[in-house]
């Protein structure tokens, strides 16, 4: 019940945080010793579930970025450092139930079709760089998500979705805070510990294969491959375990602040993962839940994306999809001033990719996705117009095989359901 | 209706262009390798039985789905029954499911099959397709991992941790769900994630086990007096401290539930404890306007005592380890004890709240000084500006400058060095004094505390199975050893297999100098991360007698069999047909049949989907402040419950004369006399309630929370109801883009969708039972007008429920729609044996799982069987044993 004057008084907070901006640069200087000699590419993928208007989103005209439409307009600034893309989609069906096929092209109830499920882009190029980081990936979401209306952003190769850390504590106690020696102590016995157990139960776990047929021989190779790579990620563990964590200017966040407080929050933690090489893949999502009172308006998300073209119902919708643009706007410009060793900036070293797996939410379609593609070396400054025709479609996942190339994949010709590469973002 | 009619006319139908399609690509393989059959039935001995069927087809079906034309991708000239094969059988099916349906050939189809042509052609494929042989059934997995529920009931029974509260499951990934089932092999995935999980998992529940074992129960007993906390930091003067403390808002208002200062750290130890707690209700009946307030005034206050973790954070409000372990209507103007002994687990404590109190107080209060500001005088003389608009004073032409002149003067303040309002104008309402005010002159309903028992942890009057497993005693190696085999011969389901690993890996531990629970602990873990735990089977072949006990209990009740089930396993005695029905008998008659039903008619109705598309608070308050969710669930599972044990007709499941309710929800459906909150069976005046297509819980589950759409329903029929789903919509189709100003209807809509051709196949099917249902609105409130939604809500366009099967049957509202479907129960009970073995077996079912389906529905001897002796006939079939 006194929501209102905490939201007043976080809200405060929350521009104090813009202010301190300038600080970026002691961030820098803090972790340069830290920091690769090679400065590496780093990944970051946001999505909504229910897409962006594309009235609203996509410029009427191709070629280069000129006069943005609304949605876009947040971004004016940083025109030459995106590219957004339009016709691009998967080729899937389902509304709702296919939005979580946007990083990989398939959906989960088709994925035993492929050998590596349904992975999806950013659980692809966080494989390449196992144990380089303390986390192989970030995977978040600005609270907690409800059923159908979640992103599920992220896939594993063995077709599992990742749940995504949805608290800012826990997220910066992970990357920030550095345990004490008793804690650790604890921790190293723990993995010992699960160590032993999974030796124990591989030798145990043999014995069954001559009792089963290839149908099963390839579950239990399900289960064995489990285990290994449970014991790399323990292995790895360990390895970081005593390594002390990288200290930084922002505080321990507090639990449970209003939405507008939270979203600026994660992008700086992502930020600041990136600055630190505590990570250099990241997935963010923003829940279909999403408390739209915290933006000043009444009713819901999801209701307002079924607006039927009213304008009751698509002008809060825009008010919603705006501040998202906005706040993606904020995140694209603080890494492009923080400077990285090399002399470019950060977002010269991270490719992201904002968008959703919902093309029209009003109409339920996954057709022509919102795309919008920023930093990472790319070339950048147009819309590009893919072919609209059926038969002359380009799957969306041939944009992720070129971002994987630029990652440093050298092993994946075509990601997923890709039949090629989209080489017009390429310098 | 007579549009339809116009629009699924075949010979509108063309041709699809290539493109890439899922089903369709697998009868185009078919087709390949039914070429190659086709040569080998001309030299076969079957030819004469076979003419019957295959003329039929090419008598009816091959004009449209033969070498000339496919439509729909369908082709069945070459098509043989006496060779059946994985492939051609599925397409056997799918015509002897139209068939069935009576919508293939279509009505305009010329020639015609008579009803009783079609009806002996039926009962022919039915026979046929029974009896076909295990030749036809695809490989399959056996390897099916538990998926969470399983999971931790099994673990819970291992160890003896059956009343646990904590759930160690909570973070493990979601099982992914097939068909909406959550127990199908292929889909149950194990990955490193899972793994990880599960070893933390079992970590927490051998703690708790560990801490079972070594406790000395030393009983103690606490008595609570008001104040029980300080939600705030001043008594509102109605609360009395040493007398009593009240209850005025929802558990989900911050602030909404009372807990103990005094057990900060909750019980010492876990176990039974006996909580008593005086409480009395007032000011039921209040002076406000029942809109304000919201709960309605002719259902008593509500008590519930909720148990949650101490550790995971705040106890004034909602916490995610909160239990509701009981709740209770609370008689007015009496003070009374409530009493309850339930389990809690160590760092526990229960709170007290008050879960149909009025929600989102801060807008009440905003309602209450609009409608009532001379109740409230001292509040708004103190708390309100009077520049705000609830204020009496509020002159709208001079506010504004009133309002800047406030600000100004703040900031001036400010500069000053003085102290300011740094909150702004809307602050002075929100401070905990202002709150105090209001509460102090609110006169709505509240439930008094006065006083709370405490005592535990009640004695147990056997020792535990956890004690048994970590003695207190030390044990030499040998019976060590035979511990963590009689561990693993119960974990691992009376599997054979010794546990050597787990037995080596605690010699070395003890050698390594760990203490022996330790070393035990760890054996455990190893137990219980090893497939045979994890796993449902881990070898080939028909089911032996422990196996198929374990299979019965998982699916009657969802956890590992019990001691009575292996005592008739080990005999030998289960596989014996009327031995399996007696034990049958035995687990039904059992509470612990609600885990079946719960699950049952979560996956069967896809009612796990409420809940994840939550409607709108503005829109249905209701949803929310009489806790309809939950309602609904309760509506559902009462009414197969009580199928179950009545053995009531399938018929009941489309069309029943009665229901249960309580006072929400016979809110909702408008029906008047269900008073108070427990659950009853009704008897039924307005039949739009009868059968599950009246119940709200099938309704919103099969809508989105926002709008309903009668193409979603209308495929919730022909999948949960007649199981026969169309086949999934071709993605080069652009779905319908809804235009909601008020000019078409979705109807409308629709009928231009169906004039595609490629649509109006399916769509001929799926819409018209859709339609009917669009009597109802997204929470399953009954409707005639669809409206604009929003603050000023318009009348828009009448609903026209009326239209006709694909069959040709017309019905002029969801009431004659089911009079149609009542006539299609074989389906129905088809449907339902298929839904039941699918939840048995955790195998969408095969070819040779729909022979058996067919074969039980040919064996049934009553038209209208009772839904336990479908239950029966699935657990005798032979598709349960494999």
């Amino acid at each position: 019940m006194l929501s209102e004057p905490q939201s007043r008084r976080t809200f405060l907070r929350g521009a104090g945080l813009t202010l301190a901006l300038p600080l970026l640069q002691r961030d820098v200087e803090l972790f340069a010793a830290t920091t690769p000699v090679k400065t590496p590419m780093r990944m970051v993928c946001v999505a909504n579930p229910l897409g962006f208007v594309a009235d609203s989103f996509f410029p009427k005209s191709t070629g280069k970025l000129d006069e943005l439409p609304t949605l876009l307009q947040p971004l004016a600034k940083l025109k030459s450092e995106i590219s957004v893309f339009s016709n691009l989609d998967h080729g899937v069906t389902g509304g709702h139930q296919a939005v979580h096929s946007f990083l990989s092209g398939i959906r989960d109830n088709e994925s035993s079709q492929w050998e590596a499920r349904n992975i999806t882009v950013d659980q692809r190029a966080a494989e390449l760089g196992l144990g380089q980081t303390r986390f192989s990936s970030i995977v978040a979401s600005v609270g907690q998500n409800s059923g159908e209306l979640e992103c599920r952003t992220s896939w594993t190769r063995a077709g599992v979705n990742i749940p995504p850390i949805t608290q800012l504590r826990p997220l910066f106690e992970a990357l920030f805070v550095t345990r004490n020696a008793d804690e650790r102590k604890q921790q190293r016995v723990a993995i010992k510990k699960h160590v032993s157990v999974l030796d124990a139960v591989r030798k145990q776990a043999k014995s069954l294969e001559r009792d089963l047929g290839k149908v099963d021989r390839e579950k239990l190779d399900e289960y064995l491959t489990s285990i290994r790579s449970v014991e790399t990620r323990l292995g790895v563990s360990e390895q970081w375990l005593d390594k002390p964590k990288p200290k930084v200017s922002l505080q321990q966040p507090e639990p449970g602040q209003a939405f507008t407080r939270r979203l600026p929050l994660f992008y700086d933690l992502i930020r600041l993962a990136l600055m630190t090489d505590s990570t250099r893949v990241a997935s963010l999502s923003v829940p279909g839940n999403l408390p739209v009172a915290d933006l000043g308006l009444q009713g819901n998300y999801h209701a307002f994306s079924h607006h039927g073209k009213t304008d009751r119902l698509l002008k809060p919708l825009l008010v919603i999809e705006r501040y998202q643009m906005q706040q993606l706007a904020r995140f694209l410009k603080s890494l492009q001033d923080a400077k990285q060793p090399d002399g470019k900036s950060l977002l010269d070293h991270t490719m992201v990719l904002a968008g959703s797996g919902m093309g029209n939410a009003s109409s339920h379609s996954n057709k022509n996705l919102p795309v919008l593609l920023a930093g990472g070396g790319f070339k950048h400054g147009s819309h590009h117009a893919m072919p609209e025709e059926q038969h002359r479609r380009v799957p969306l996942s041939n944009l992720f095989t070129t971002m994987l190339h630029k990652f440093g994949d050298v092993e994946t010709d075509k990601f997923n359901k890709a039949t090629g590469n989209i080489d017009e973002v390429l310098a | 209706m007579r549009m339809e009619r116009g629009l699924s006319r075949p010979d509108q139908a063309q041709p699809r262009s290539g493109t890439t399609l899922m089903p369709e690509q697998r009868f185009a393989r078919s087709g390949l390798l039914l070429l190659a059959f086709s040569f080998v039935n001309l030299f076969s001995t079957t030819v004469f039985a076979q003419t019957t069927e295959t003329a039929f087809i090419k008598k009816y079906c091959i004009d449209c789905h033969g070498a000339d034309s496919q439509e729909g991708d369908r082709r069945f000239d070459k098509l043989s029954l006496s060779q059946l094969n994985a492939t051609n059988a599925e397409s056997w099916h799918e015509i002897l499911d139209r068939l069935n349906l009576g919508d293939m050939p279509p009505e305009d189809a010329d020639p015609k099959p008579t009803d009783d042509e079609r009806l002996d052609m039926v009962a022919r494929l039915t026979k046929k397709l029974a009896a076909a042989s295990a030749a036809t059934a695809k490989p399959q997995t056996v390897l099916r991992r538990l998926n969470r529920q399983e999971y931790d009931a099994a673990i819970r029974h291992v160890l003896g941790l059956e009343p646990m509260l904590s759930d160690p499951t909570a973070d493990f990934t979601p099982d992914e769900s097939d068909h909406h089932f959550q127990n199908i092999g292929d889909r149950l995935v194990l990955s490193d994630f899972l793994l990880t999980r599960y070893l933390e998992a079992s970590d927490k529940y051998l703690t708790a086990a560990r801490e079972l074992a070594a406790q000395e129960t030393k009983k103690r007993t606490w008595t609570f007096k008001a104040p029980f906390c300080r939600n705030m930091p001043n008594p509102d003067g109605q609360d009395i401290d040493g007398k009593y403390q009240n209850l005025r808002a929802n558990p989900t208002d911050k602030f909404g539930y009372l807990w103990l200062r005094k057990l900060r750290r909750g019980v010492p130890a876990a176990g039974r404890y006996r909580i008593r707690v005086k409480a009395e209700a007032i000011n039921r009946r209040h002076p406000y306007e029942d809109f304000i307030i919201r709960v309605p005034q002719e259902d008593p206050l509500r008590l519930a005592i909720v148990a949650g973790d101490t550790r995971a954070g705040d106890l004034a409000t909602n916490n995610p380890t909160d239990q509701t372990l009981a709740e209770f209507d609370v008689v007015d103007n009496k003070p009374q004890w409530f009493e309850l002994t339930a389990w809690l687990d160590k760092y526990y404590q229960p709170r007290f709240a008050y879960p149909n109190g009025p929600v989102r107080i801060k807008y009440m209060r905003h309602l209450l000084m609009r409608h009532h500001r001379d109740l409230f005088p001292k509040f708004l003389k103190n708390h309100v500006h009077v520049f705000a608009t609830m204020h009496p004073d509020y002159d709208k032409k001079i506010a504004p400058a009133l309002e800047r002149a406030f600000l100004d003067e703040q900031d001036r303040l400010k500069k000053a060095g003085q102290p300011y309002d740094v909150f702004g104008t809307a602050h002075r309402m929100h401070t905990n004094e202002a709150w105090l005010q209001f509460y102090s002159e609110y006169q709505g309903p509240r439930i008094r505390i006065y006083e709370v028992q405490l005592e535990g942890p009640l004695p147990e009057k056997e020792p535990t199975i956890a004690a048994r497993f970590f003695p207190a005693k030390k044990l030499t190696s040998a019976k060590a050893t035979a511990l963590i085999q009689t561990f693993a011969k119960r974990a691992w389901r009376q599997s054979r297999t010794k546990p050597s690993t787990a037995i080596e890996l605690y010699n070395a531990e003890r050698a390594g100098g760990a203490t022996q629970n330790d070393a035990l602990a760890l054996a455990y873990q190893t137990i219980l991360a090893s497939p045979q735990f994890l796993y449902h089977r881990t070898r080939r072949g028909t089911l032996n007698d422990f196996e198929l006990a374990n299979r019965l209990s998982f699916f009657l009740w969802g956890e590992p069999a019990d001691e009575q089930l292996l005592q008739t396993a080990s005999n030998g005695k289960l596989s014996n047909p009327s031995e399996l029905r007696k034990q049958t008998e035995r687990l039904l008659e059992d509470p612990r049949r609600e885990r079946f039903v719960n699950s049952f008619t979560d996956s069967w109705l896809q009612l796990s989907k409420l809940g994840t598309m939550l409607p709108d608070r503005v829109e249905h308050p209701a949803y929310y402040n009489e806790r309809l969710e939950e309602a609904m669930r309760t509506e559902t599972r009462m009414f197969f419950d009580d199928a179950l044990k009545t053995d009531a007709p399938i018929s009941v499941l489309v069309d029943s004369d009665y229901t249960f309710l309580n006072s929400s929800l016979a809110r909702l459906y408008g029906i008047k006399g269900v008073q108070g909150h427990t659950f009853r069976k009704v008897t039924l005046t307005d039949r739009n309630r009868g059968g599950l297509l009246g119940q709200a819980s099938v309704l919103t589950a099969s809508a989105n929370g926002i709008d309903t759409s009668p193409v979603v329903r209308g495929m919730w029929v022909m999948e949960c109801l007649l199981g026969t789903p169309p086949p999934s919509a071709p993605p080069d189709v652009e779905p319908i883009e809804p235009d909601i100003r008020g000019t078409t209807t979705i109807r409308e809509q629709l009928a231009a969708h169906r004039e595609v051709a490629t649509c109006a196949n399916c769509h001929r099917r799926i819409d018209p039972p859709g339609f009917a249902l669009e009597s109802f609105d997204e929470i399953g409130q009954f409707r005639t007008h669809y409206d604009s939604g929003g603050w000023r809500k318009r009348q828009l366009a009448k609903i026209d429920p009326s239209g006709s099967l694909a069959s040709g049957e017309p019905f002029e509202n969801v009431n004659q729609l089911k009079a149609q479907l009542l006539k299609k129960l074989d389906l129905v009970t088809a449907n339902i044996v298929s839904k039941l073995l699918t939840q048995a077996t955790g195998r969408i079912n095969d070819s040779q799982d729909k022979a058996t389906v067919l074969a039980i529905r040919s064996s049934l001897q009553s038209k209208q069987p009772g839904i336990r002796e479908l239950i029966h006939a699935v657990i005798q079939s032979g598709g349960f044993k494999r």
